[in-house]
């Protein structure tokens, strides 16, 4: 407890253990989340304080933290990260590539099955249906004179 | 109002019955599980009839119907000719503007047409769509 200074509060008060300002309990390193930008790597507040924060945090800003969430998934499955998602849709002037509907923060991201390359926005219908046809041209043709047949 | 269950015995309030009947709602669905899983070819004979009911009721087609349908399409998807494996992966595809059965398609195609509104012009873009990237 040696070491605690005025606006040092946050930092890790010894080798071994740090006080949450939250909780204000001295307790042991791996009672912190690992953070590796931080000065002592460790996060701010222990862990069940940090989670109790965040759902507080969640709770209180439903939008930003459902937006937050995509944004995220969006750049592990496809590399995506906000910036790139939010030019893309600028590309396309709001509209989805095939049927030109209106679409916006909910589009779904397409990508080729095989090279797993980035083609475009879609809204969801259409993004559901190219799966359906597995990505065929082929298919789609015949689909064409499937429904123009009856 | 109060009843008793002769199955089990046990006073239970009216919501608790399915109206006309002597047994609880508890005591009637646990029977029809316990068939499901002791008596599984007449559980099949049920989901047999059932489904016949239900191809007759929402496309208005016998089994008999359905098939002829599926010798004429040679077991196959008639939009991708994927075949069919049993009939569960059968989907009876209809228009929806005038309710006429059009053929028996596989999963994949009937969502596909589906989300597509059975519109030519969008699938006709989408090709586009495909060419280009």
């Amino acid at each position: 407890m040696a070491n605690i200074g005025k606006g040092k509060f946050y930092m890790a008060n010894t080798a071994t253990h740090k006080v949450c300002p939250i909780c204000g309990e001295l307790k042991e390193r791996s009672e912190y989340w690992k953070w590796k930008s931080r000065q002592d790597g460790l996060a701010a507040y222990c862990k069940p304080c940090f989670t109790e924060r965040n759902a507080k945090w969640n709770k209180d800003n439903p939008e930003k933290a459902k937006a937050a969430s995509i944004a995220t998934s969006r750049k592990i499955k496809f590399g995506i990260s906000r910036e790139d998602y939010e030019q893309m849709l600028v590309d396309q002037n709001n509209q989805c590539a095939i049927c030109k509907k209106e679409i916006g923060w909910e589009a779904a991201v397409d990508h080729c099955h095989t090279t797993n390359v980035v083609r475009g926005l879609l809204c969801r219908k259409c993004n559901l249906g190219l799966g359906g046809f597995k990505d065929n041209i082929e298919t789609i043709r015949k689909a064409i004179k499937y429904v123009k047949n009856m | 109002m109060l009843k008793t269950c002769k199955i089990c015995g046990v006073e239970k309030n009216i919501s608790e019955f399915y109206t006309g009947r002597g047994k609880c709602k508890d005591c009637i669905n646990a029977a029809a599980r316990k068939i499901r899983v002791d008596k599984p070819e007449r559980y099949a004979r049920y989901r047999k009839r059932a489904n016949e009911y239900l191809k007759e009721r929402r496309y208005g087609i016998t089994q008999e119907d359905f098939n002829n349908m599926l010798v004429e399409q040679n077991n196959m998807c008639k939009i991708c000719n994927s075949e069919f494996k049993n009939t569960k992966d059968t989907h009876i595809d209809h228009c929806h503007n005038t309710n006429k059965v059009r053929g028996l398609l596989c999963n994949g195609c009937n969502l596909a047409l589906g989300q597509f509104g059975d519109n030519t012009d969008i699938m006709s873009m989408a090709i586009k769509y495909l060419q280009i990237s």
